[in-house]
């Protein structure tokens, strides 16, 4: 079998841009027996279906863990993974968690005080026009 | 100055309460044998005890000196007092098995001992024509030592039934049977015996054909009980199969008979007696405490129905064809564990041949021990 490239990487969103979700994949682990699956449980059951058809991009593995609380894993296109434990939560509140991760994207969280995130950053700072001796025209 | 009186009221506390090592070893006032209390002392405590106890007092005048015990008196002959080395030491489950247990251990004549006795004896010098014997490990794989007769075998089916419809079949061949040595007057006798196992088809249908008539709790049985008590007593034979009625099969006959022999009352014996044999017929056993308040037959069979399993989430799903139209749903009926991981990733074929050619175990630590440390940590060892 030969090696084919993916012939659609991103939509073109009607020239806007084209956008990549960042979360690629949701692992949702639960137990059958415990009881801080239950939401978790109900979750599956009743919301996941309708969440998964609104979001075909994302990939959604269900699993059981027996013994352990429920947990639900995103997996981004960076490599990173951000887990959230569910425990003794509602499928109304799992819902938010699942909302969150997908649409993290995957970086670490971090305070954005500066108006400009870059991985070099300037020395000089942003040009501002009021600022400086003002240009000739 | 409130620490001191304060120490002196413990160190009389401490008099008061008999000191912990004491139960242990005798303390120091207890080993000795003088007393403090002398015999002038005494003898000015005497009208009291007098006094107390409303003429001679019982006991010594001072109950802390240490008398010497009186010697045990045994009215035994001297023979029997006299401690006899024990011949046999082997325990009586031991002598009466009739399992072949390995011999005990003997030892052999030393070889000086065997040239007094035997002029004859050449030693042997290689294991040529010598009895082989296996080791003490492996005594039950040797054959004719441990055998399917050996393996023990529960009174109850080992085979649950779970199904409604085939447990209350059961019941009811369980009541015709009871009811069929009560007629036959043999139930008294046959009660606490074991019934024949009757796992066949045909005994089963015996049973079933009868009719059972109650009125106001007394029933009445309408048909050949008497075969079926012979059958009952006669030596069991070894069961087939447990799994002699189908659910399917149970409907039907359920269907073809009227309700009303539910309502057969049961006195001690007989409850007794369908609990037995519904343990015997299904592998149900219904807890000694709920038995007594089953009065009817139906009670019984309240108390020895349980509710089926609930299915797991992942079957659910399934059954519900939930996720069947989502490509991007996967769902999983067992925990992913670290050898589907590489099988996803389709890198598990590699690692099978690698460990294969190296003679690893592919699962598992093979010959190596367990970690003993685990098991010091959690003070299994």
């Amino acid at each position: 079998m030969t090696v084919k490239a993916l012939r659609v990487i991103a939509d073109g969103k009607n020239g806007l841009g084209a956008f990549v979700l960042q979360c690629k994949k949701l692992d949702l682990h639960y137990c059958d027996w415990a009881g801080s699956s239950k939401g978790m449980n109900g979750f599956i059951k009743s919301l996941l279906p309708k969440f998964a058809t609104a979001n075909p991009q994302i990939e959604f593995a269900v699993s059981p863990r027996p013994g352990k609380h429920p947990v639900i894993i995103g997996h981004y296109i960076n490599g990173r993974t951000k887990p959230i434990c569910v425990r003794n939560l509602s499928p109304y509140e799992i819902l938010q968690k699942v909302e969150l991760l997908r649409d993290a994207s995957g970086e670490k969280l971090r305070r954005t005080n500066k108006a400009v995130l870059s991985t070099k950053p300037s020395v000089r700072g942003i040009w501002s026009p009021y600022h400086g001796k003002g240009m000739a025209v | 100055m409130a620490r001191i009186t304060r120490m002196r009221r413990l160190q009389s506390l401490q008099l008061a309460i008999p000191s912990q090592c004491a139960a242990s070893r005798p303390s120091f006032a207890a080993a000795r044998a003088i007393s403090t209390t002398g015999p002038a002392h005494s003898k000015n405590t005497e009208w009291i005890r007098g006094k107390l106890w409303k003429g001679e007092a019982p006991g010594p005048a001072d109950p802390y000196t240490q008398r010497m015990e009186p010697e045990a008196q045994s009215n035994l002959p001297e023979e029997a007092l006299e401690s006899r080395p024990r011949q046999d030491r082997t325990p009586a489950a031991v002598e009466e098995s009739r399992l072949t247990l390995p011999a005990r251990r003997t030892e052999a004549t030393a070889e000086k001992e065997v040239q007094a006795a035997d002029p004859s004896y050449v030693p042997a010098t290689d294991a040529e024509g010598l009895e082989e014997i296996g080791a003490l490990s492996t005594w039950w794989e040797q054959p004719g030592h441990w055998g399917e007769e050996s393996a023990f075998k529960g009174f109850g089916s080992a085979d649950k039934v779970v199904e409604r419809e085939v447990l209350e079949v059961h019941l009811r061949r369980a009541v015709v049977e009871a009811l069929a040595l009560q007629q036959t007057g043999v139930f008294s006798e046959w009660a606490t015996k074991k019934w024949s196992e009757g796992g066949s088809r045909d005994e089963l249908d015996q049973a079933l054909a009868v009719q059972v008539e109650v009125q106001d709790g007394k029933a009445t049985l309408k048909g050949d009980a008497s075969s079926i008590a012979e059958a009952l007593t006669s030596e069991s034979q070894e069961a087939e199969s447990s799994t002699i009625v189908t659910v399917e099969e149970a409907k039907e006959i359920i269907k073809s008979w009227d309700s009303s022999w539910k309502n057969i009352a049961l006195d001690d014996s007989l409850r007794f007696a369908l609990r037995k044999r519904l343990y015997q017929l299904t592998g149900i056993l219904i807890p000694d405490a709920k038995l007594a308040a089953a009065n009817t037959a139906k009670h019984i069979l309240t108390l020895a129905t349980r509710d089926p399993k609930p299915l797991k989430l992942a079957q659910m799903l399934e059954k519900r064809n939930a996720f069947n139209d989502l490509a991007n749903v996967k769902l999983h009926e067992r925990k992913i564990g670290p050898i589907d991981k590489e099988v996803a990733v389709g890198r598990w074929k590699v690692i099978e041949e690698e460990l294969k050619k190296r003679d690893l175990p592919v699962t598992g630590y093979g010959n190596a021990a367990r970690n003993k440390e685990r098991d010091w940590l959690t003070g299994k060892i």
